[in-house]
């Protein structure tokens, strides 16, 4: 049988539903193909004419006990639509399929949006601690004698941030002192000296530093009262100034340089410092650089 | 009333537009469970819970938008294998029972009976997916698409299911297997 003899079929079980008869439907065929269709047709007719009907009674009793299930439900539903809360009903219209994907791709896309956003906010806040931390770092520098550790904390910043790599060209003999501090700090460090870590009140220092970077003077003062050896010895152990990261430091050793205490420049040492133990605060005056 | 606004009315429990699809369909549901099931009552009942599963999908809003005959053959599709699972029945044993009673609009003595034992065993021999695409084809007056959605298969395998169909039933013709020329059935036919 050939899939146009299956056309033909349906073409004409269609005429024939439309109120033809199978004469006339046939009469127009060449006579084999009118043959050949004959028998399809009358089965097909036969099949379609075998229809089942439900006995009058049970098909009532179905429809009642349909309609009597509508009727419930739909009283069901009357009362649901009474009792849900306007919250409820957004959950319901939101729980539709066809808002369902929308909701969801709304919130991915915020949730996408704020994970970014916090992206870029940590960054801008890392970049402002950048800038803040060199000054910091020297105003803490300007008072501190003494232990490393609590540099440490500070030092991981600064080193990138210290942008000494510019006064130390600028101040030649000065800059190639720059390195004494640095072994003053690693002294300290073998050194338990007494007031190891103060973290607090260095900050509020640091923020007034930026004037007084000619601490330098000062600082020099003051370890030499601390039990730390103020002598320079050309130690290797500062990180901070590493050539490679110093290209952004604009800030903080410019100022740096102008003052003739040169010696400031120790970068390494920790802000934290400052919080010295009261007798050697007092000992050292960080702002007034003698000149 | 168009079907769309049928359904539309219907998703609000609406009992005259629910009364017109029970009035419009029922009955062909239950013509085309009790082919499958051979008994009358249980064919009632299920067509009932087909129209109740339709209040039910109503009530999820899981209910049909479009072609709704189709969603109500395929309820009815379902149930029938779930009827045949429980039983563990084969379904081509129950498909012997195809056609098990005289239909009320034919009526025409021995030639009749004769006619439809000889559709009956003909349609029989028939695969399972080709006695469904017939039934469902030229018993239920069903297009392919919607024999294709109720089946769950594409239009094309439909297509190609009732071509081989209707090859096998005419060789069955040719054969002499099949009388079409009973009496019975061309007066049938007129």
């Amino acid at each position: 049988m050939k899939p146009d003899l299956d056309a033909a079929l349906e073409s004409i079980m269609r005429r024939l539903e439309a109120g033809e008869t199978l004469e006339q439907c046939l009469a127009g065929l060449e006579p084999a193909r009118a043959a050949e269709l004959r028998p399809l047709v009358e089965v097909t007719r036969a099949l379609a004419g075998l229809r089942m009907t439900p006995a009058p009674a049970a098909l009532a009793a179905q429809r009642q006990k349909f309609l009597a299930q509508a009727a419930a439900y739909r009283h069901e539903q009357a009362q649901a639509q009474e009792n849900t809360t306007l919250w409820q009903q957004m959950g319901a219209w939101l729980a539709r399929p066809r808002w369902r994907d929308a909701v969801v791709a709304a919130t991915l896309t915020l949730v996408l949006g704020l994970a970014l956003l916090a992206g870029v906010l940590r960054g801008a806040l890392w970049m402002h601690q950048a800038e803040v931390a060199p000054s910091a770092t020297f105003v803490a520098l300007a008072g501190d004698t003494a232990t490393p550790a609590a540099t440490a904390p500070m030092m991981t910043p600064a080193p990138q941030e210290s942008p000494t790599p510019a006064p130390l060209p600028t101040a030649t003999p000065l800059a190639t002192e720059t390195p004494a501090p640095v072994p003053a700090l690693s002294q300290p460090t073998m050194s338990p000296s007494p007031t190891p870590i103060i973290a607090t009140p260095t900050l509020p220092a640091a923020t007034a530093t930026p004037q007084p970077t000619q601490t330098p003077p000062p600082v020099v003062a003051t370890v030499a009262p601390t039990a730390t050896p103020a002598p320079p010895t050309p130690t290797p152990l500062p990180p901070l100034p590493t050539p490679t990261d110093r290209p952004e430091r604009p800030t903080p050793q410019p100022t740096v340089a102008p003052p003739s205490a040169t010696p400031t420049r120790e970068p390494t040492v920790t802000p934290t410092r400052t919080k010295m133990p009261g007798p050697r605060m007092e000992t050292t005056p960080l702002p007034t650089p003698p000149r | 009333m168009q079907e769309d606004l049928l359904l539309e009315r219907a998703q609000h429990f609406d009992p005259k537009a629910l009364a017109e699809i029970f009035d419009a369909h029922y009955t062909r549901i239950y013509g085309y469970i009790y082919r499958r099931i051979g008994s009358p009552s249980q064919a009632e009942d299920m067509a009932g819970e087909v129209f109740l599963r339709l209040l039910e999908a109503i009530k999820t809003q899981r209910g049909p938008r479009t072609n709704l005959l189709a969603w109500l053959y395929r309820v009815a599709h379902n149930l029938i294998v779930d009827h045949y699972r429980r039983q563990s029945k084969a379904a081509t044993q129950s498909l012997e029972d195809w056609l098990v009673s005289v239909p009320d609009n034919l009526s025409d003595g021995v030639d009749l009976a004769l006619t439809q034992e000889q559709l009956r065993i003909a349609v029989g021999r028939l695969t399972f997916d080709q006695q469904q695409v017939i039934v469902l084809k030229f018993v239920e007056g069903l297009s392919n698409a919607q024999v294709g959605m109720i089946l769950g298969k594409p239009e094309g395998a439909i297509k190609s299911l009732q071509h081989r169909a209707l090859a096998a039933l005419r060789r069955q013709i040719e054969d002499g297997q099949l009388n079409v020329c009973s009496s019975a059935l061309r007066s049938a036919l007129e």
